[in-house]
């Protein structure tokens, strides 16, 4: 049975809107209506539960679905369900219009049971995740994973590069923190190991998917093994390098250029004091970050407490911690603000020229070492390792989170985490809290079986010509080619669609949101308005689910009014919306589309902002050429922070 | 037996940790003393390093199926299994009773039950008691009932009992009966296995510092503040006006006003670099004129690209700390030295704008007093056990690194109570 339940909100809607209307238009549409006062609370959920059966088709016209969809399917589950968001879309934004919102209600109502008649029941799988996690060493962050891993009882792996050994741990962390503090780190995590299985060796090839990874390597005796893993973290630290300014300072020519962590680390006779003068030098046209500061500052103010004259060169210096700072000056650090732009050797020391841009001043000063600080980057192999797992790099060259601002450990590979400075330079009570992260994100992947459910796109192996667009386009390495055919793999999918509108035969469908559907619903929008709307133009507004949609929610919720005759269809990402969608819209008499996608690089499935973007540029081009106004096709990126961009979009374009 | 675990305060760090544990399992009590959940972040709009919402947060295993990340009004905070939202609620006790901890808390009454709600929002329109919002520097009113942010959880209203005048009007239109004038504090005590610290910070109000005219003079923002006028969905839709509500021509920052400064506050705050530059970036894009005092540009790599943006944009940059901002016909006149060019500036401006730093929000208990470090973050060494902490209460941060430390949280907790030896 296809059923319609409407809900006034305690009285409000109909404020605004005319229910006995809406019913009246909508009785066809539906075996039964049903109009409630307050759908949302603990009553209005019970009558609901009772009115359902479990084969029944539903549409539900209430609040936002992101509201009313989480209690109702809390006790509806089986049913299909549409939900019209007749508060926040249509009476709360167009509180003045008490006609029209009322004729777009309908028309909403309308294309929601067309939905319906498309609709599928969303697949549900399970996938066994292998119990292993390999950690893929090399910096303390591999150590502290491995570690904690171990202690949580997951069988692990610590995969460590060859000829590995503890001196080289703290040789390449020692940027991280005091020398002490890291020593009996690297001795309570070296105890914490015991039990652990670690292997020296290369990492060579990588097949399958989150939850059963094959990973080969080579070992030191040069022995090829492939082993099977849930989940993989990447740990392979940091090392350092020398900025371009070390040439100019006569790095390799001259032995009085050294680095400062050299100089920091050379044996000394206990309690001598030296009596020479250091020049500590940055390169300016890097951006240094708060561990190179913190480094800088912590060598300089070492330095100076063993008797050295210790002046600094340096632009803006970042530290986590403000102390360090103090006490290198306390300890008689002299700080020079500029660029050392000259280095000339002489018998009796380096003549250093350092200018100041600004001041138009350049200051001379004579030292008898110059110590350049030098660049923590990623690991050499770390563009090798990031390709043959198939994750990406940043401009920097260390691998790329999934986003940065929410996403700290996962990368664009589902089951694949990063842990400390392979990320990003960090202190070493950063780089164990990330480790930390890294292991609850991994650990949470193999303690339980997979379970998902969604709507799956469909292969259809006769159409498909194997061109590898979608493979190539899919954000989440959710499709394959295997032996000649796309292979979809669930675990991996996250059900956004991006591969349908990728895919130049349509061979991909996704289940419920087929090409048949949106133009059955496309044209049931345009005939419904055209009857109550007569000649009012209307404007198709595309909105992907997650960004654009709450945008829209946000836009009733301040009370960022629009013109009716703007009719929101959800698609699960922008990133969905191929030109045929578009086209479409226009054909069936909309007088503009408009695909609203999430944010620049914000997509929830990592690229349908930018390929919605391409999709109607595209679209534009093809209108262009046929004499057509390419502005009736646009697209922008609304979000939740800001509530009034679809007022400006429909107020502009509408 | 399910372990229980109480996390004091709901802003990013604290929502975090919640879903974390929750998602593994553990019952949890997340306590906030705000009506609505969110805190420092709910007053920024747009936030650095993505320049989207502030209002997003991870998605939970529960809404797991393909979804990253939601916004605070449709995730499944408050209805998660395993999870308590307890809203306008403060710890009054904390007493360590065997391995466990009985912890009694104090809620304030909203006045407007979370079960009979359904958000139709008619007892805002029927309120006639209007007030300053203090959440958008008084610039715009408030009724008496109202709702502090519009996603902000739980959605319904709140009465703020000081300003109401008990008129019942509210009473009369609610449909639902869900608006009681006459409800009382409420205390209850839990027991719970570990305590996680998710104070965090809030800008500090700069009258400590009367050189810089804050409070003297209306044109004398934070970037707090500023950051509400930027906001779309503040107080001027946006639009960046003078106290005077004339549009705003040009606007001179002051970065590290009272930070990093041996007589007042001697930390650096780490994320108002960023934010600033991030405004500053906003202004520019409104064809505002911005000039920016600093010390230091501590701009994180991760936020690199708007220090290129402001260059780009052309804001103007003068390494020099203001040693005042005088007031002069009503407007705010910066007094400056321009350390590069050993010139004194004067920098006239219809606003100025101060970084203020971040202080430790005090708990209202001393629970928490002998963890505290000298400026009142909680310090990781001195932490007892079965207590936890977590975001900027640890220390100023910024929405990366405080989700980060979250997380790790989360699983220590884990691992203490329930796993491994």
């Amino acid at each position: 049975m296809k059923k319609l339940f409407l809900c006034t909100c305690n009285k409000t809607l109909n404020q605004t809107l005319d229910f006995s209307k809406i019913e009246k238009e909508c009785a066809k549409l539906f075996d039964s209506i049903e109009t409630v006062d307050n759908l949302c609370l603990e009553d209005g959920l019970a009558e609901l539960k009772q009115r359902i059966s479990d084969d029944d088709r539903v549409v539900i016209g209430a609040c936002s679905s992101q509201i009313i969809e989480i209690p109702v399917k809390q006790r509806v589950k089986n049913a299909l369900i549409s939900f019209v968001a007749l508060r926040e879309h249509v009476a709360w934004a167009h509180p003045e219009e008490s006609k029209s919102a009322t004729s777009k209600a309908i028309v909403l109502i309308a294309d929601a049971a067309v939905k319906l008649d498309y609709m599928e029941a969303p697949i549900e799988f399970a996938d066994s995740m292998i119990g292993e996690v390999l950690v893929v060493g090399g910096g303390i962050a591999g150590l502290k994973a491995a570690s904690d891993l171990h202690r949580l009882g997951v069988g692990v792996t610590l995969l460590e590069p060859l000829g590995q050994t503890d001196a080289k741990y703290l040789e390449t962390s020692l940027f991280m923190a005091d020398s002490d503090t890291l020593v009996q780190e690297l001795k309570t995590l070296g105890k914490s190991l015991s039990g652990v299985k670690r292997v020296q060796g290369s990492l060579l090839e990588m097949e399958g998917q989150m939850g059963a990874y094959e990973v080969t390597w080579k070992d030191s005796a040069e022995k090829r093994s492939t082993h099977e893993f849930g989940a993989i973290i990447v740990a392979t630290g940091n090392q350092q390098a020398l900025p371009s300014i070390a040439k100019k300072c006569r790095y390799g020519k001259t032995e009085r250029t050294v680095t400062l962590q050299s100089l920091v680390t050379r044996p000394r006779k206990k309690g001598a004091k030296e009596k020479s003068t250091i020049l500590v030098v940055t390169d300016s046209d890097l951006h240094m970050n708060s561990v190179e500061g913190n480094h800088l500052l912590r060598s300089s103010e070492n330095l100076a407490n063993l008797g050295y004259t210790v002046f600094v060169s340096h632009s803006d210096i970042r530290t986590e911690d403000e102390n360090l700072y103090r006490k290198a000056r306390e300890s008689g650090v002299i700080f020079i603000r500029g660029k050392v732009t000259k280095v000339k050797e002489h018998d009796h020391g380096l003549t250093c020229h350092i200018e100041n841009m600004l001041e138009s001043l350049t200051r001379e000063i004579t030292v008898d070492t110059v110590a350049v600080l030098q660049m923590v980057g990623p690991t050499d192999d770390t563009a090798h390792l990031a390709e043959t797992l198939g994750v990406e790099c940043d401009d920097n060259g260390f691998i790329k989170t999934r986003y940065s601002k929410m996403k700290p450990v996962q990368t664009s590979r589902r089951g694949i985490f990063l842990a400390g400075g392979a990320k990003m330079p960090m202190s070493l009570s950063r780089v164990l809290i990330s480790a930390q992260n890294a292991v609850l994100e991994a650990f949470k992947v193999v303690k339980s079986p997979l379970k998902r459910s969604g709507w799956m796109p469909v292969i259809d192996d006769e159409r498909c010509d194997q061109c590898k667009a979608c493979v190539e386009v899919c954000p989440n390495d959710a499709l394959r080619m295997i032996d000649d055919k796309v292979v979809h793999i669930p675990a991996h999918c996250e059900f956004c669609g991006i591969c349908v509108s990728a895919c130049p035969t349509r061979a991909i469908e996704f289940q419920s949101h087929s090409k048949e559907s949106w133009f059955a619903r496309f044209e049931t929008i345009a005939k419904t308005h055209k009857r109550l709307e007569r000649n009012k133009p209307f404007t198709l507004v595309y909105a992907c689910s997650e960004c654009a949609n709450a945008s829209i929610d946000q836009a009733g919720f301040a009370g960022k009014t629009y013109p009716t005759g703007s009719y929101v269809v959800q698609f699960p990402c922008a990133g969905m919306v191929s030109p045929i969608e578009i086209l479409k819209g226009l054909v069936v008499g909309a007088e503009r589309v408009i695909v609203a996608h999430c944010p620049p690089g914000g997509c929830h499935h990592q690229n349908g902002d930018h390929l919605s973007e391409l999709v109607v540029g595209l679209t534009r081009d093809m209108l262009r050429e046929i004499g057509q106004d390419p502005d009736r096709v646009h697209a922008t990126y609304m979000i939740a922070a800001t509530p009034e961009k679809m007022q400006k979009e429909v107020e502009l374009h509408g | 037996m399910t372990k229980t675990v109480l996390v004091v305060g709901a802003g990013l760090a604290g929502i975090q940790v919640a879903h974390q544990l929750a998602d593994l399992g553990m019952k949890v009590h997340l306590v906030e003393r705000e009506a609505t959940v969110g805190g420092l972040s709910t007053h920024l709009g747009k936030v650095f390093p993505t320049d989207d919402c502030a209002l997003c947060l991870d998605a939970c295993e529960e809404l797991h199926s393909g979804k990253h990340r939601r916004c605070q009004y449709r995730s499944l905070l408050g209805v998660q299994k395993g999870l308590t939202l307890h809203t306008l609620t403060d710890i009054k006790s904390i007493k360590k009773n065997g391995g466990k901890f009985s912890v009694s808390l104090r809620t304030l009454p909203r006045f407007v039950s979370p079960d009979r709600c359904v958000v139709c929002l008619e007892c805002i329109k029927v309120c006639d008691v209007e007030v300053p919002d203090a959440m958008n520097l008084g610039r715009n009113k408030r009724k008496a009932i109202y709702r502090p942010i519009p996603q902000g959880i739980p959605l319904i209203p709140v009465i703020d009992i000081e300003s109401c005048n008990k008129c019942g009007k509210c009473v009369d239109v609610c449909g639902v009966d869900a608006i009681n004038l006459e409800e009382k504090p409420k205390t209850r005590t839990l027991k719970v296995d570990a305590v996680v610290i998710a104070t965090g910070v809030e800008e500090r109000i700069p009258i400590t510092l009367p050189g810089y005219s804050y409070g003297k003079c209306d044109d004398v923002l934070t970037q707090r503040e500023l950051a509400r006028l930027l906001d779309p969905a503040g107080p001027t839709n946006g639009e960046v006006l003078t106290a005077a509500e004339t549009p705003v021509t040009s606007v001179t920052m002051i970065l590290c006003a009272g930070s990093r400064d041996i007589n007042a506050i001697e930390y650096c705050s780490q994320a108002c670099c960023t934010y600033s530059i991030k405004h500053a970036v906003m202004l520019r894009n409104l064809g505002i004129e911005v000039t920016v005092c600093y010390m230091d540009l501590r701009v994180p790599l991760h936020s690199k690209h708007y220090l290129d943006l402001a260059r780009e944009f052309g804001v103007r940059f003068v390494r020099g700390k203001p040693d005042q901002v005088a007031v002069r016909e009503g407007r705010p006149v910066t007094i400056v030295e321009d350390t590069q060019s050993s010139r004194r500036l004067e920098i006239d401006s219809d606003i100025v704008v101060l970084a203020s730093p971040l202080e430790p929000i005090a708990s209202g208990t001393d629970h928490f007093a002998s963890m505290q470090d000298k400026h009142g973050f909680i310090s990781q060494k001195d932490s007892k056990k079965g207590f936890y902490a977590c975001g900027t209460s640890t220390g100023p941060t910024d929405i990366p690194a405080s989700v980060t430390e979250a997380n790790s949280v989360a699983l220590q907790v884990y691992m203490d109570l329930e796993g491994g030896a």
